[in-house]
């Protein structure tokens, strides 16, 4: 049915583009960049020195990263499924602002706060060993869990869902201690975990905010730094590059093999028939209720309040050299934001990009989330094509774009129909992740049900799929739309000339050394970008039914 | 299955729309006053320019990427190491220069086989000092002052492996201590003495303005752009500084009437028209250069030449080096 134009889809997207651009390892003088035939001296060199290194560095960032994450996400998934921790909403909420929030804005907010002459200094409460510890890889790694532990929390949620209360309440009866009851829901939440660990070992191998704000100041290399400096300075070397990112997907599939090996086994403990009894929640009280309330309150502050607030303050700040203080503040950064009239094509041009490119990643995102939450093969293919995508810088894949679409057979290169393909390309790792957890959760008797009585495709689809997900996919887009107003690699590369995305407009200021403006074009950019999400919701949620909204945010599908 | 039909159609006309459309002068830069310059070139000579304003080190690989079939008629950027590796590629028009009448400046650093263009001049690097940081009486004045343990962890610089005009500032510090060898030597104090390398002068200066260093080793144009914002910085010009051009390149694979447009451009660029333009478009950062057009004179801000010592690395020498030397500062400096 569905699954031929699909492939062809992510063939055009991701796999022509990406192998166009894998295959220089091989062949350095493929694309006529450099000369010769087959050759392995790419990865000789991608296997010494610096580029080893920064490969061994970004191992461990995962392995750390993901671990992290997956036990952030784990206590942040049973406070809002199991229990009646007051601030579940507020949960929900902090996990999207972080899937929204770039990376390198979190790393720079730290920046600020902990660096010589930074925040706390000024306030006189510099604490040397704290400092030391962040500009290394501790600081590397907190950052890159903070950001990216939304993705276990959205793994894990919908699985505390599927063990229902009936098993909880069996063990009980069984007279089962607590440390056993929770070595059995453990073990029942394991693919999920394993899975959350995968995703986010992915997006932080493949994270290029960090790395060159935290990691390469801090002298500690990461894999997609290397890339940066193979594809970006002179003498370039595509090649290595290329390389370099072959042996960032080998490790991602370490990671695709470790969670098929985990799956394999859990069938065993299948329990997901989709008519579990919810468990009862557990009410917080005494001690747990202040901990949790203290560990959400720290966790907020240290992933989203600090940068935020460093961002903000910048924008507001007359002198950067004079430090905060309320002779040093003023409005007129803001005031020329008003006069930035060069501004609002290149936000106009993105924002019609991100409507048109957000909406075709969703639906193909949807179509490969119900394919991913299959078994066997292809399914099996698909997820490493889309976590090895992950893992790489979004650089190589806009490269990647140049190489295969810049040619007589295919001259789509310098179009903003191209662009808009990269986008797509770009958001479908990420997206599809997001919609997998409640695209398996819609009940698959309701699509039997539903063939019995002979509703087609499209029928399954308007009368199933969209009423029952319209929230998540509603965040999905959302997702995908305001992460493509804000792209800066494939924009870069591929924008047709003379069409300035968003993104290559902000980066000018930057550029420009104009920190306190360019701070309060994002601060706007960000603020313009919310309203318009805020409303789209508001129209969706006011135009559908009310039926239709049975399933929240992804992280409590179904 | 009429989706993919759909798809390869639009394809299909896509592409066949842009090869009718009629081809406009396309311009690959990473200046920042590039915008000001390409409309009012338009406006003064009615040929359609388009613009891809991107850094350095992006526009590099975006012109590297095209190779078999670019789409680029005109490359400008900062740096002539570059240039001069697009050149020995065979992928810049040679032999020609614009007839201008050049000063001092501008003859040190017109190539000898007309490979690219030379419009203006920076320093590759300066000493920019935070005088919060740094008291008035302690400010360092030469190279070998950077050694002294009293500014221990407090300098910063650019990683010439990722800043494109850096590499300049690197060559130009090795052949004034004497060579290869000795530079190296030279950075390897520097680091003994707690020297942070950031990405790009844009970020060294933040942390400058941040007091996390307090002298920051950056491009002339951004010192001089810091004095403008009233920042609390002072700028010292140790001997000798390096001659950082910003260049303009022709690509040899555009059609000779594009060509002929390109060189318009470059002889608009060196007019006093386009000088006034270029000296107005980006006041805080790129404006602030010293012009190679005799008679010409730089923005009232931008300290006057008298009194530095400067010098110029030749590309032919120093281009070739530049992958082994970035290498060995990212696996010995860096980290």
């Amino acid at each position: 049915m569905a699954g031929l134009p699909l492939a062809a889809l992510i063939g055009l997207l991701l796999v022509f583009p990406l192998a166009s651009f894998l295959l220089v390892a091989f062949w350095p003088g493929l694309f006529g960049q450099g000369s010769g035939g087959f050759s392995l001296g790419a990865f000789r060199q991608a296997l010494t020195g610096y580029a080893v290194q920064a490969l061994g560095d970004s191992l461990v960032t995962g392995v750390a990263t993901g671990a992290l994450a997956v036990a952030t996400g784990l206590f942040l998934s049973w406070l809002t499924q199991r229990t009646t921790f007051a601030a579940r909403r507020a949960i929900d909420v902090l996990v999207w602002l972080l899937l929204l929030a770039p990376s390198y804005l979190l790393a720079i907010g730290w920046q600020m706060l902990l660096q010589r002459g930074g925040l706390l200094w000024q306030s006189g409460l510099d604490i040397g060993w704290l400092r030391d510890a962040f500009f290394g890889p501790v600081g590397v790694i907190v950052v890159l869990a903070t950001k990216h532990f939304s993705f276990a929390y959205l793994a894990i949620a919908p699985s505390w869902r599927g063990i229902g209360g009936e098993l909880e309440d069996a063990a009980r009866v069984h007279g089962m201690g607590t440390r056993r009851r929770a070595a059995l829901i453990s073990r029942l939440l394991l693919p999920a975990l394993v899975a959350g660990f995968a995703v986010v070992f992915a997006e932080s191998i493949g994270d290029f905010g960090v790395a060159a704000t935290l990691g390469a100041t801090a002298n500690f290399p990461l894999a997609t730094y290397a890339i940066y400096q193979a594809l970006y300075s002179n003498p370039l070397n595509f090649p290595l590059a290329a390389a370099s990112s072959w042996l960032l997907i080998a490790l991602t599939a370490v990671a695709v093999l470790l969670q098929a090996r985990v799956n394999a086994r859990a069938e065993r403990y299948a329990v997901l028939t989709g008519r579990n009894r919810m468990a009862r929640r557990v009410r917080l009280e005494g001690g747990t209720r202040v901990l949790a309330w203290v560990g959400v309150s720290v966790l907020a502050m240290v992933s989203l309040g600090v940068p935020v607030l460093a961002t903000v303050a910048t924008s507001f700040t007359k002198v950067l050299g004079n430090g905060l203080g309320a002779a040093n503040l003023t409005l007129a950064n803001y005031d020329e934001v008003l006069h930035a009239h060069s501004m609002i094509t290149p936000f106009l041009y993105s924002g019609g990009l991100a409507v048109a490119a957000g909406t075709i990643a969703v639906v193909l995102s949807l179509a490969l989330a119900s394919l991913l939450g299959r078994k066997g093969g292809l399914a099996r293919a698909i997820d490493l094509l889309l976590l090895g995508t992950m893992a790489m810088p979004g650089l190589v894949l806009a490269a990647g774009y140049i190489f295969a679409y810049n040619q007589s057979f295919a001259p789509l290169y310098g179009t903003s129909f191209l662009l808009g393909m990269a986008y797509v390309g770009g958001a479908l790792p990420s997206i599809s992740r997001v919609l997998l957890g409640p695209v398996t959760q819609v009940n698959r008797n309701l699509h039997e049900a539903a063939r019995v009585h002979s509703v087609g495709g499209l029928g399954r689809l308007r009368h199933v799929t969209i009423p029952l997900l319209v929230l998540p996919l509603l965040y999905a887009w959302l997702l995908a739309a305001s992460g493509i107003m804000f792209e800066l690699p494939a924009s870069e590369l591929l924008y047709p000339p003379g069409q300035q995305p968003l993104a290559v407009a902000l980066i000018w200021h930057v550029q420009n050394f104009d920190f306190g403006l360019s701070t309060a074009l994002e601060v706007s950019a960000v603020f313009v970008v919310t309203g318009a999400v805020l409303l789209v919701r508001g129209l969706v949620l006011g135009l559908t039914p009310k039926g239709w909204r049975l399933a929240e945010a992804p992280s409590a599908g179904g | 299955m009429k989706l993919r039909v759909t798809f390869f159609m639009s394809i299909l006309v896509l592409g066949l729309a842009n090869a009718m459309a009629a081809k406009p002068l396309v311009v690959y830069s990473a200046q920042g006053y590039d915008q000001a310059v390409v409309d009012a070139f338009q406006k003064a000579t009615g040929i359609p320019t388009k613009l891809a304003d991107l850094s350095t080190g992006p526009l590099v690989a975006k012109v590297e990427a095209e190779k078999q079939n670019p789409q680029w008629d005109i490359a400008w950027f900062d740096g002539a190491e570059a240039m001069r590796s697009l050149a020995d590629q065979g992928m810049l028009l040679t032999g020609w220069e614009p007839n201008v009448q050049w000063n001092g400046l501008g003859k040190a650093v017109v190539p000898a086989d007309g490979a690219y263009v030379p419009v203006d001049v920076t320093f590759a690097g300066i000493i920019v000092v935070n005088t919060k940081v740094i008291a008035a009486d302690q400010v360092p004045t030469s190279w070998a002052d950077l050694l002294n343990p009293r500014y221990k962890g407090l300098i910063g610089m650019n990683n010439p492996a990722i800043s494109g005009p850096t590499y300049p500032l690197v060559a130009g510090l090795m052949k004034s201590e004497g060579g290869e060898t000795s530079g190296k030597a030279f950075f390897q104090k520097l680091k003994a003495n707690g020297l942070h390398t950031y990405d790009t002068n844009g970020v060294t200066l933040k942390a400058l303005y941040n007091g996390a260093i307090g002298i920051a080793i950056v491009q002339s144009s951004a010192g001089i752009g810091a004095t403008i914002k009233k920042e609390p910085v002072k700028l010292v010009y140790p001997d000798p500084v390096s001659l950082l051009p910003g260049d303009i390149g022709i690509s040899a694979k555009a059609d000779p009437e594009v060509q002929a447009e390109a060189k318009r451009f470059v002889e608009y660029v060196l007019s006093p028209a386009g000088q006034k333009v270029m000296l107005q478009g980006d006041a805080g950062g790129d404006s602030n250069y010293y012009p190679v057009i005799a008679g010409m004179s730089a923005n009232a801000p931008v300290t006057a030449l008298q009194g530095i010592s400067y010098q110029q690395v030749d590309p032919t020498v120093w281009g070739p080096k530049e992958g082994e030397v970035n290498t060995w500062f990212t696996n010995n400096v860096v980290h």
